[in-house]
C-alpha cells in the first residue's frame, strides 16, 4: 500500500512540475509582463526600468526556476492590479468555491447514486428509462443557460432564493444546483453501468445461490463493488466544477476563484492568472490523488499485497 | 488518475453493451457456432442497418441534426433578413406567438432590433462549424496518441498517459479564456484553441479500443506476414476503432459546441456581431428579467442540437457495440 | 421420495430471430445419498438446467415443467422469499469459475458467516465457529487465518474448497455443482472431486454433478444422464453406462476419450463430425440425427424412448446392436 501511494506521489508530482511549467510558458507567451503592468500610459524608458526591477530581462529558464522556488516557498506573485499578494486573494477567495463545488458535488450525488441503483436494478424498466432521459437531458443544457433559468423562475418570479451574493447558505442553493447537475448524468451513468456489470456477475449469483435477500445483495453486495469507479469520477467531477464555477461565480456574482480567474483575465492581471491555473491544478491533482488512495483502500484487491 | 481513466473506459465500454440475444445469455462460448473469443466478431451490416432502423434514440437524433444541418446550410436562403443589420425603431420586439409579435420578425429581435429569426439560423452555421472543427483537430490529434500508446503499449503508453493527465490537471476554461483574452477572440482562435484542450478523451477511448483488438489474431497475421508498422494501423487497426472514434467524435462535437456557447457566453469566444448563439444569450442578459425569449430562444436552440447529437452519438453506441462481450 | 424429482423441463428463450428452445423437455431424478452426474458438450443446455433447479434462469427465460420437486415441495410456482427459504440451506449449488464466484471486497470469514446466520439464528461468535469448522472439513489449513483473508490471496483450488464450505454449511440435502472443477488444474480437480466424495458420505449428500468430462463422470458418478441439444438421451448407472453404453452419441463419446494400451499412438483421435444443430423454432425427431452414423429417414420425425435394463433407459429409433453397424 505504502509503494502505491508513494508512486502515486511521484507521477502527481511529475505531472505538477509539468503543468508548473505549461501554465508558466502560455502567460510568459502571451504578452509582454512588464508592459501589462506599467499600463497603457507608460513611456518607454518606464517600460525598460520595470523590466529591469522585476528580473523580466533574464533568460526565461532562470525567471521560470525563480518562480518556482517562489512557489515552493509559498510567494505566489503580487498583483499590481489589487496591489495585494496573489496567494492572500485566492485564499480569501477559495472558501466561496470550496462551499459551492462542495454543495454541488452533494446534490449531484443525491441525485445520481440513487438514480443509477435504482435503474440497474430494474433494468429497462420505466424508471430506467426516465433515469437514462434525465441524464440524457442533463448533458444537453447548457449551465450558464441553466443559470439565467434558475434565476429568472426561483429568483425573480417566485422570489424564493437571492439571485447575487454570496453572504448566506441560501445564496449557494441556485448556484449549487447549476454547477452540480452537469455532474449528475455521468455519476449516474457510471454507477447504472457499474450496478449493471456487478449485478450480472458470477459472485452475484454465487450471494443469491445461498439464499441472501434481494436487498442485501444489491445493497451491500453489489453497490460495495459498483462504486469503487464511481470514487475517482467523482473526483474528476469535482475537478471540472472548479472550471464550471467560473460561469456559476460570474452569473452569480459570487466572490470565488473561478469569478477571481474571470476578473483577473479581463484585467491582464498576469500574475494571478499564472498563480490561479497552478492552484487549480494543485487542487485537481491533489482530489484525484485522494481518489486514487481511497480506492486503494476500497478495494481489497489493491490494498493487500 | 489511472483509474479515472479506466473508469471512462470501463462506463464507455460497459455502456457499449447491448441488450443480449438469447444465445448470448446461455454464455458466448456454449452458443451454438459462436463467434471465437480470439476472432473479430464479424457483424452483418444488414443487422446494423436494421437495428439503426428500430432504435428511437438514433433515429430522432438523426432527423433532428439533419434538420439542423440543412438549416445551417440554407441559411442565406431561409434567413428573411440579413443577421448583422441593425434597426434601432424595431429593438426587443416578441416573438410572433406573443403579444406584439409579427410575422415580420417571427422570434422577435434583440436589442439591436437584429431579426433573431436570422440569427439563430446563422448561429447554427457558428455552433456547426466550431463544433465539427474543434473535433476534428482534437480527433487527428487524440486518435494518433490513443492508438500509438494502445498499439505499442509500454514507453509510448505512459508517455501517452503522462500527457492526458497533464492536459486533465489543466482547467480547460481558464485556459481557453487566458489563451483567447491574450490571442484574440476569432473563430479560427477558437476552433484552435478548442481543438488543441479536447483531445484528451478521444486519446483515452482510442487506447483502450486499440487495446482490446491488439492482441487478436489477424493482427499478429499481419505482422507473420510481415507488414509494415504504419500499413498495419491504417489498414488492420483504424477499421477495427472506427466505431469507437465516431461515437467519441460525436460526443465530443456536442462538448465543443457547448464549451463554445460557454466562451462566447462570457465575452471570450466569438465576437460581436457574429450571430453565436451564447453570445446571444450574453448579450440578451441583462434584457431577459421581462424579456425572456431572448435567451429562451438561443438556449432552446443550443439545447435542441446538443441533445439531438447526444441521441445520435449514443444510438450509434448502442447499435455498433460488439457482440458478445463479457 | 426422491430428493430432486424433474420431469419434463422446458427452457425457452425468447429473441430476434425465434425462440431458442435449450432445454426441450428434461427429465431425471436425484436420490438421497447419491450422486448424479449431467454430462454433455457445450451449449447441450445443462447449465441452464442446473440453474434453473434454484431458481436462478436468466430473467428472460421461460422454464416449465410437469414436475420440479425437492423433497415434496413443489419449486415451480415458488416465490423469491420462498427461494430465499431454500437456497444456501436445503439445496446449495457450486459453480464452475471460483475466480469470478467470491466477491472480492469481502473476507472468507464474513462470506461465511453470512451465508450461515442468515438460515440459522445464532449469535457471531457461533456463526464463526461454524465458519472455522467449515474450513477445516474442505481441508483448508490455517483455517483461523484464512477468516480474514480476502478471495484474491487464494488460490483456485482453496477458493473452490471456499465455495464448498459456503454450499455446505447449512448442512443442505441436496448440492447442485455446476462444473465445478472445470476451472482448475487437473490435479487440483482430483482433490476437490475426493473432497465431494468424502463430505457426501460424511452428510449424506445428494449431488447432481453437472460437466462435460466423461473421464470425471467414471470416476464420481453413481449414475449418469447423458444430455444432447437439450435433450436427455441416456441415462444409466455408471458401470453399464461405460459397458454397454445405447445411445450413439454415448457411444461416439466414449470413443473419444484416448485410453492409455488401447489406442494405438499415432492413430487420429476421435471426434464426432458435424455440429450442433440450431435450437430456433420447432425441432422434430432425433437432434443427432445428421451426426448419426446409423441414422435412417425415420429419424426425422420419430424417436423411442426405449429402456435396456430397468435402470438404464435411452432415444433412440434402434437397439445399440442395431447401431453398432
Amino acid at each position: 500500500m505504502l509503494t502505491f501511494a508513494l508512486k502515486r506521489l511521484g507521477l502527481t508530482l511529475l505531472v505538477l512540475v509539468s503543468v508548473s511549467l505549461i501554465t508558466f510558458a502560455l502567460v510568459r507567451l502571451a504578452g509582454d509582463p512588464a508592459v501589462a503592468i506599467a499600463g497603457p500610459e507608460a513611456s518607454q524608458e518606464e517600460i525598460e526600468a520595470l523590466r529591469i526591477a522585476y528580473g523580466f530581462d533574464r533568460p526565461l529558464p532562470t525567471q521560470y526556476v525563480s518562480w518556482l522556488g517562489d512557489v515552493l516557498r509559498g510567494d505566489l506573485g503580487y498583483s499590481n492590479i489589487l496591489q495585494r499578494p496573489v496567494l492572500d486573494v485566492i485564499l480569501e477567495r477559495l472558501p466561496v468555491t470550496a462551499k459551492l463545488a462542495g454543495l454541488a458535488l452533494v446534490i449531484a450525488l443525491l441525485l445520481a447514486l440513487p438514480l443509477g441503483v435504482i435503474a440497474a436494478a430494474r433494468r429497462n424498466t420505466s424508471i430506467d428509462r426516465l433515469a437514462l432521459s434525465i441524464a440524457v437531458v442533463g448533458q444537453a443544457l447548457p449551465n450558464f443557460f441553466f443559470a439565467l433559468i434558475l434565476i429568472l423562475v426561483f429568483g425573480v418570479t417566485l422570489r424564493w432564493l437571492p439571485i447575487s451574493g454570496d453572504a448566506t447558505f441560501w445564496h449557494y442553493v441556485m448556484p449549487a444546483i447549476a454547477l452540480g447537475y452537469f455532474a449528475t448524468p455521468a455519476i449516474m451513468r457510471l454507477t447504472r453501468a457499474g450496478m449493471i456489470e456487478v449485478l450480472d456477475s458470477d459472485y452475484i449469483r454465487t450471494a443469491r445461490a445461498m439464499g441472501l435477500p434481494r436487498r442485501r445483495v444489491v445493497f451491500k453486495h453489489a453497490m460495495r463493488n459498483a462504486l469503487i469507479p464511481v470514487v475517482s469520477l467523482t473526483a474528476v467531477q469535482l475537478g471540472s466544477m472548479l472550471s464550471g464555477s467560473i460561469i456559476v461565480e460570474s452569473v452569480f456574482s459570487m466572490n470565488g476563484i473561478g469569478r477571481l480567474g474571470w476578473q483577473s483575465i479581463q484585467r491582464t492581471d498576469l500574475e494571478m492568472m499564472q498563480a490561479l491555473v497552478l492552484i487549480i491544478a494543485v487542487i485537481y491533482l491533489a482530489l484525484n490523488y485522494f481518489a486514487d488512495i481511497l480506492n486503494g483502500l476500497l478495494d481489497p484487491r489493491l490494498r493487500v499485497q | 488518475m489511472a483509474f479515472w481513466i479506466r473508469a471512462c473506459v470501463s462506463s464507455d465500454r460497459l455502456q457499449m453493451k447491448e441488450p443480449m440475444t438469447a444465445t448470448e445469455i446461455i454464455a458466448p462460448s456454449d452458443a451454438p457456432g459462436a463467434p471465437d473469443a480470439k476472432t473479430v466478431p464479424e457483424r452483418a451490416r444488414s443487422d446494423t442497418w436494421r437495428r439503426a432502423a428500430s432504435h428511437p434514440g438514433l433515429l430522432i437524433g438523426a432527423a433532428l441534426v439533419l434538420a439542423i444541418f440543412v438549416m445551417a446550410l440554407l441559411a442565406p436562403v431561409l434567413a428573411p433578413r440579413d443577421p448583422y443589420s441593425q434597426d434601432l425603431t424595431a429593438r426587443l420586439i416578441p416573438p410572433v406567438w406573443a403579444t406584439d409579435g409579427s410575422w415580420s420578425h417571427p422570434l422577435g429581435t434583440d436589442a439591436l432590433g437584429r431579426d433573431y429569426l436570422s440569427r439563430i439560423l446563422y448561429g447554427a452555421r457558428i455552433s456547426l462549424l466550431i463544433g465539427f472543427g474543434a473535433t476534428a483537430i482534437a480527433a487527428v490529434i487524440g486518435t494518433t496518441m490513443g492508438v500509438l500508446a494502445g498499439y505499442f503499449g509500454g514507453k509510448a503508453d505512459f508517455i501517452v498517459s503522462f500527457v492526458v493527465n497533464v492536459r486533465l490537471a489543466l482547467p480547460a476554461m481558464l485556459v481557453a479564456l487566458v489563451v483567447v483574452a491574450l490571442v484574440g477572440g476569432s473563430l479560427t482562435v477558437v476552433i484552435w484553441t478548442l481543438g488543441l484542450l479536447v483531445w484528451d478523451r478521444f486519446a483515452v477511448v482510442m487506447r483502450a479500443a486499440t487495446q482490446q483488438i491488439r492482441t487478436l489474431d489477424y493482427l499478429s497475421a499481419a505482422r507473420a506476414a510481415g507488414a509494415s508498422v504504419p500499413r498495419i494501423l491504417l489498414s488492420e487497426v483504424m477499421p477495427n476503432v472506427m466505431g469507437a472514434l465516431i461515437v467519441v467524435a460525436t460526443l465530443e462535437i456536442a462538448q465543443a459546441i457547448l464549451f463554445e456557447a460557454a466562451l462566447s457566453f462570457l465575452g471570450l469566444g466569438v465576437q460581436p456581431p457574429t450571430p453565436s448563439w451564447g453570445l446571444m444569450i450574453s448579450e440578451g442578459k441583462s434584457h431577459m428579467f421581462f424579456r425572456p425569449w431572448v435567451i429562451a430562444i438561443p438556449g432552446a436552440a443550443l439545447f435542441v442540437l446538443v441533445l439531438a447529437i447526444n441521441l445520435l452519438g449514443d444510438g450509434i453506441r448502442d447499435v455498433t457495440a460488439p457482440e458478445g462481450r463479457a | 421420495m426422491s430428493l430432486l424429482n424433474v420431469r419434463n423441463l422446458r427452457i425457452d428463450i425468447p429473441g430476434p430471430r425465434g425462440t431458442l428452445h435449450a432445454v426441450r423437455g428434461v427429465g431425471f431424478h436425484v436420490e438421497k445419498g447419491e450422486t448424479l452426474c449431467i454430462v454433455g458438450e457445450s451449449g447441450c443446455g445443462k447449465s441452464l438446467t442446473s440453474h434453473a433447479l434454484l431458481g436462478l434462469s436468466p430473467k428472460i427465460a421461460q422454464v416449465e415443467a410437469d414436475q420440479l420437486s425437492f423433497d415434496g415441495t413443489d419449486l415451480r410456482q415458488l416465490r423469491e422469499r420462498e427461494w430465499q427459504s431454500l437456497r444456501g440451506k436445503r439445496m446449495s449449488m457450486i459453480f464452475q469459475d471460483p475466480m469470478t464466484s467470491l466477491n472480492p471486497s469481502f473476507t472468507i470469514g464474513s462470506m461465511l458467516e453470512e451465508v450461515y446466520l442468515r438460515h440459522h439464528r445464532v449469535g457471531r461468535a457461533q456463526a464463526r465457529a461454524r465458519a472455522v469448522d467449515m474450513l477445516k472439513k474442505v481441508g483448508i489449513g490455517n483455517a483461523e487465518e484464512r477468516l480474514s483473508q480476502y478471495p484474491h490471496q487464494l488460490s483456485g483450488g482453496l477458493r473452490q474448497r471456499v465455495m464448498i464450505a459456503m454450499g455446505l454449511i447449512c448442512g443442505p440435502d441436496l448440492l447442485i455443482a455446476d462444473e465445478p472443477t472445470t476451472a482448475l488444474d487437473v490435479n487440483i480437480q482430483l482433490q476437490i472431486l475426493r473432497l465431494l466424495q468424502d463430505l457426501k458420505q460424511d452428510m449424506g449428500l445428494g449431488i447432481l454433478f453437472v460437466t462435460h468430462d466423461l473421464g470425471l463422470v467414471a470416476r464420481f458418478a453413481d449414475r449418469v444422464a447423458v444430455m444432447y441439444a437439450g435433450r436427455i438421451v441416456e441415462t444409466a448407472p455408471v458401470a453399464e453406462l461405460f459397458a454397454r453404453p445405447c445411445h450413439p452419441y454415448t457411444r461416439a463419446l466414449i470413443n473419444c476419450i484416448p485410453v492409455p494400451g488401447r489406442t494405438r499412438p499415432g492413430a487420429p483421435l476421435g471426434a464426432i463430425p458435424g455440429v450442433v444443430p440450431s435450437l430456433v423454432g420447432t425441432q422434430t425427431g432425433c437432434a443427432f440425427r445428421d451426426r448419426c452414423a446409423a441414422a435412417s429417414p425415420v429419424c426425422a420425425h420419430a424417436l423411442d424412448r426405449r429402456t435396456d435394463t430397468p435402470a438404464h433407459a435411452y432415444e433412440c429409433n434402434f437397439t445399440p446392436e442395431e447401431t453398432a453397424a
